[in-house]
């Protein structure tokens, strides 16, 4: 039977989603960001704790801060390892059988990624929800920039994919790679990934219907060189940008159409949604490895909201 | 259509698959493989994965079997006989950190180290044993060893110890993932390998064999583990060989584990091909031509059809035209008028200085303008010149008129450069033709070449009124080789953000010092004292002390390649020491319409060279200006603010 797995919170339904969960995990920036604020200000009854979480550049350390719903201050650290402290962590506060709620919208994937296999494999709560804000425009680059092809201000810097993803560390085999890869506005991250892994097939996604028409064009076109490269312009896959749920289902058709002749690599370059999605199908099938490339986000790249959802993510908990 | 397939459109490694070999020339490097350890350094492209993929055994074998040989015979015709093994990056890097101390890491990465050869090694020995080549006696007792020092269940077969060293890897990554788990156990580098190995070394087929690890992508290990390997290079001898394939620049360290260094000519032979005179070798050029026959003959044996010899002839296609072609467009061009006019005017400025009269000043003009666009332009360059180095128009007319030394030498020295400008200030672009050129562009980086080839080849094929068929093989004409050269050129400066590490800094690097050299090569009041400056120097030591990160994004430059190191040619100044040269790689050249030949180099201070490198956007605009308006009376600014900053240190 299918029933509705993603909601837009607007005021009707925010005092029902507020009473849903115990926990709200969040990313590590500053108040002023809009949409990092979006999500938690939306949920106005919301009474449970709310953990922050961030890491390093490379994803190698963990900080958290615990916080009541006023914005008082529990608990903090900084500079403990996210492997094994994160899970460490989780289970101390027993976050098994609650309520929780990852808002994915500023939450670095590198720690991403690893929470929500934890979650969803070793920790399992009672119920658990995601949720997204969407903006209305990303940043954009200033003209006239020596030597900057990006039409985007996103990021600082890339630390690169030859960095395993936390939590999905696998040892390559020697098969065919076939890469599922959702697309973002940066030209080069998909061009470095595809040159490292080398993948006989690749699979572009682009995100489609987008949050705002005509942004599955331009990932099209800042991604034009790697699919001209990789003569793939007729694999392009779509996929709705705003829904986990649909990446999951494309991966799983891909998957078990290709794992008998390849390895399933897949690279969530596009919007947190799909890295969302990419997560829990990575999570519930140890077969397929998760390439990404740890990008250094601008500490503003997004300009105003456009919406927020929520989703219901609890039958992945496995 | 087997006519219309491109020979040139696999031009990586990984994507042959088994017939990596077909098309592999042994010839170059072949007494490279031998009983000292080898370490092949060089940047992408260059060949490594092929050299060492295609000695190993599989390839080696496949094309064994192809001429019709047998195991037996594989073996005996082969002393050496190489297990290929590629650094998986993600995975070594990730055995690191994690609250877990280095030396734990260190042991669990020779653990899988051990038993990732180790597969490779059963495999083999499988198929010794299925050929009935040797017992499965010689190695039981291994195995138990094996079984032994990895605190596993004894295994009966070599099947089962590959499913337990499949075991081994599934655990190292739990504990990767999660420290909390059960810790591999930790071993000494390179035992499994050798056990397995010394087994078969009692069978008398295999008494005078040498076996080779060869680990490909070294420069992806952490320091620690590099050691490890160090450890195991340092310590080959004639039954076991370690090599490694490294780009340049990705040693981290030479120590072993015993503190020991691992040294050229007494532990391994080294073979770098990104040394910057490499890509005018005859070894390089013919390395080329052996290449592009191999998959010329590939293509042309599957048309069917009997062909002439020469066409396997790369040379054949990338021919090389005689002079003459660019000329022809200048002179077709409308605005050739305007520097005409710009020769009047400094004729008119000078005859105001020498009183020239009308009627000189009009013959000055028709000497000097009337005639070729090369030769009329260089005369433009020589009356821009001023004090020490003005020449008057009466003097410029005689030295043309008697054809003088002097006159030659101008001529030789500045048609190259001229050409730049007139393409510049024609709106023409430069063209591109012929093998030597194709090869010098690709800069000693094979993958360059066959890239340039590939495009070449798609541009003849898709050339609308006279398309390339191999049925009918022809040469590509001069329009088909240059659009292959800016598309790949263009294509190669668009990639290097895909670089790792440091990709986008590179990039903007690039961009920054091709445009410098760009607009040194187009300043339209160019005297051409000093032309064609295409490469650079700098105080090198003095950027390793002051700016360390600059120097590391220039270390990961050269290892990229797209900066050649070359040991420092002399300059005008007489003190200058601890110089380097670095060369842009000349691939990118096309794309900043730049000359590609050894011309001029241009000073740059380390303080510059780090703000081109890892500035502020202002600070990298302010330095492409100022280096942009460098001129040969300037006081080169290498020796001003380095030697201001030493003084404030």
């Amino acid at each position: 039977m299918n029933y509705q797995e993603k909601f837009e919170i607007d005021n009707s339904n925010s005092s029902y989603f507020s009473d849903q969960f115990d926990i709200l995990i969040t990313g590590f920036r500053e108040e002023s960001d809009e949409r990092h604020m979006y999500f938690r200000k939306s949920l106005s009854n919301f009474k449970g704790e709310i953990y922050s979480f961030d890491t390093c550049e490379n994803a190698d350390k963990l900080s958290y801060r615990i916080e009541d719903s006023g914005g008082m201050l529990i608990e903090s650290q900084d500079d403990k390892s996210l492997i094994p402290d994160l899970e460490k962590l989780l289970k101390n506060k027993k976050f098994y059988g609650t309520r929780i709620c990852i808002d994915i919208t500023t939450i670095k994937q590198g720690l991403l990624f690893l929470l929500v296999k934890l979650l969803t494999k070793d920790i399992k709560p009672s119920l658990l929800f995601a949720g997204y804000t969407e903006p209305t425009e990303y940043k954009k680059r200033k003209l006239s920039v020596i030597g900057e092809t990006e039409e985007y201000d996103l990021y600082d810097k890339i630390i690169g994919s030859s960095k395993s993803v936390p939590g999905f560390i696998k040892h390559q085999s020697q098969n065919q790679i076939l890469l599922i890869a959702p697309m973002g506005f940066d030209s080069q991250r998909l061009q470095t990934i595809y040159e490292n892994l080398k993948p006989k097939k690749l699979i572009p996604v682009v995100g489609f219907p987008s949050f705002v028409p005509g942004w599955n064009l331009t990932a099209i076109k800042m991604n034009y060189m790697v699919l001209r490269s990789s003569t793939c312009f007729d694999m392009v896959e779509t996929c709705e940008a705003s829904s986990p749920f649909e990446m999951y289902n494309l991966i799983e058709a891909v998957y078990h159409r290709h794992v008998s002749n390849f390895d399933i690599y897949i690279a969530p370059l596009g919007t947190r949604p799909h890295c969302l999605g990419a997560a829990l199908f990575a999570s519930n099938n140890p077969s397929v490895y998760l390439v990404y490339d740890f990008p250094v986000e601008k500490k503003f790249r997004s300009e105003s909201v456009l919406k927020a959802n929520i989703y219901h993510l609890s039958k992945f908990i496995k | 259509m087997t006519e219309n397939i491109n020979p040139f459109s696999k031009y990586r490694t990984e994507y042959m698959g088994d017939s990596a070999w077909k098309y592999f020339v042994k010839d170059p490097f072949k007494q490279y493989i031998g009983e000292k350890p080898l370490i092949f350094e060089g940047s992408r492209g260059t060949g490594k994965t092929m050299f060492f993929l295609c000695n190993s055994w599989k390839q080696k074998l496949q094309a064994a079997k192809a001429e019709g040989a047998s195991l037996k015979d594989f073996l005996n015709s082969n002393t050496h006989i190489g297990f290929y093994y590629k650094v998986d990056t993600r995975f070594v890097k990730s055995m690191d950190k994690k609250n877990i101390e280095e030396s734990i890491w260190t042991g669990i990465f020779n653990t899988y180290f051990n038993v990732v050869i180790g597969k490779e090694i059963i495999a083999f020995l499988n198929l010794l044993l299925s050929e009935g080549v040797i017992n499965d006696q010689l190695i039981k007792k291994t195995a138990k060893h094996i079984c032994t020092s990895l605190d596993m269940p004894l295994v009966d077969n070599l099947e089962e110890l590959n499913d337990r060293f499949n075991d081994v890897i599934i655990k190292i990554e739990h504990f990767s993932n999660n420290t909390e788990r059960e810790k591999p156990i930790g071993i000494n580098a390179g035992t499994i390998i050798q056990s397995l190995l010394l087994s078969v070394k009692d069978s008398t087929l295999f008494t005078d064999k040498t076996f080779h690890v060869f680990i490909d992508e070294f420069e992806s290990l952490n320091y620690n583990q590099q050691v490890e390997l160090n450890t195991l290079l340092k310590h080959s001898d004639n039954n076991i060989v370690y090599d490694f394939g490294v780009m340049t620049r990705g040693i981290q360290t030479f120590k072993t584990g015993t503190g020991q260094e691992i040294r050229p000519k007494d532990d391994f032979s080294l073979l770098s091909t990104d040394k910057y005179e490499y890509h005018e070798s005859d070894n390089y050029n013919n390395l080329l031509v052996e290449i592009c026959k191999k998959r010329l003959k590939d293509v042309l044996d599957k048309t069917g059809k009997p062909y002439d010899e020469s066409f396997l002839d790369i040379q054949l296609y990338l021919k090389k035209y005689p002079k003459g072609y660019e000329e022809n467009l200048f002179e077709r061009s409308n605005d050739l008028e305007k520097i005409k006019q710009r020769i009047m005017v400094e004729l008119k400025k000078s005859s105001r200085i020498y009183a020239y009269s009308i009627d000189e000043t009009n013959l000055f003009y028709k000497e000097l303008a009337e005639c070729k666009p090369i030769v009329m332009r260089m005369h433009l360059a020589l009356l821009l010149r001023k004090g020490k180095y003005t020449i008057a128009p009466k003097d410029l007319v005689a030295h043309k008129g008697n054809n003088t030394d002097r006159y030659k030498d101008w001529l030789h020295n500045m048609e190259n450069a001229v050409v730049y400008l007139l393409c510049h200030e024609l709106k023409i672009e430069k063209r591109y033709h012929g093998f030597k050129v194709f090869s010098a562009l690709s800069s000693g980086v094979i993958r360059s070449f066959l890239e340039l080839a590939e495009y070449a080849f798609d541009y003849a094929f898709n050339n609308s009124s006279n398309p390339f068929s191999f049925t009918k093989p022809r040469s590509f004409d001069i329009e088909e080789q240059t659009k292959a050269v800016y598309f790949v050129s263009r294509f190669k400066v668009a990639e290097i953000d895909s670089y790792e590490p440091s990709g986008l800094q590179l990039k903007t690097f690039t961009i920054a010092i091709g445009k410098i050299f760009s607009a040194l090569h187009t300043d339209p009041n160019s005297t051409l004292g000093e032309v064609e400056f295409n490469h650079f120097t700098t105080k090198i030591n003095d950027l390793r002390k002051e700016r360390q990160d600059a120097a590391i994004l220039l270390k990961h430059a050269v290892m990229h390649k797209i900066l050649e190191e070359a040991e420092s040619t002399k300059t005008k100044s007489d003190d200058i020491v601890e110089l380097m040269d670095f060369h842009l790689n000349h691939i990118y050249c096309p794309a900043f319409r730049i000359s590609h030949l050894r011309k001029r180099k241009l000073p740059i201070s380390p303080i510059d060279l780090a703000k081109l490198f890892c500035g502020s956007q202002k600070e990298l605009e302010d330095v492409v200006n100022k280096l942009s308006s460098y001129t040969e009376d300037n006081i080169p600014n290498l020796f001003s603010e380095t030697d201001e900053l030493s003084r404030e240190i």
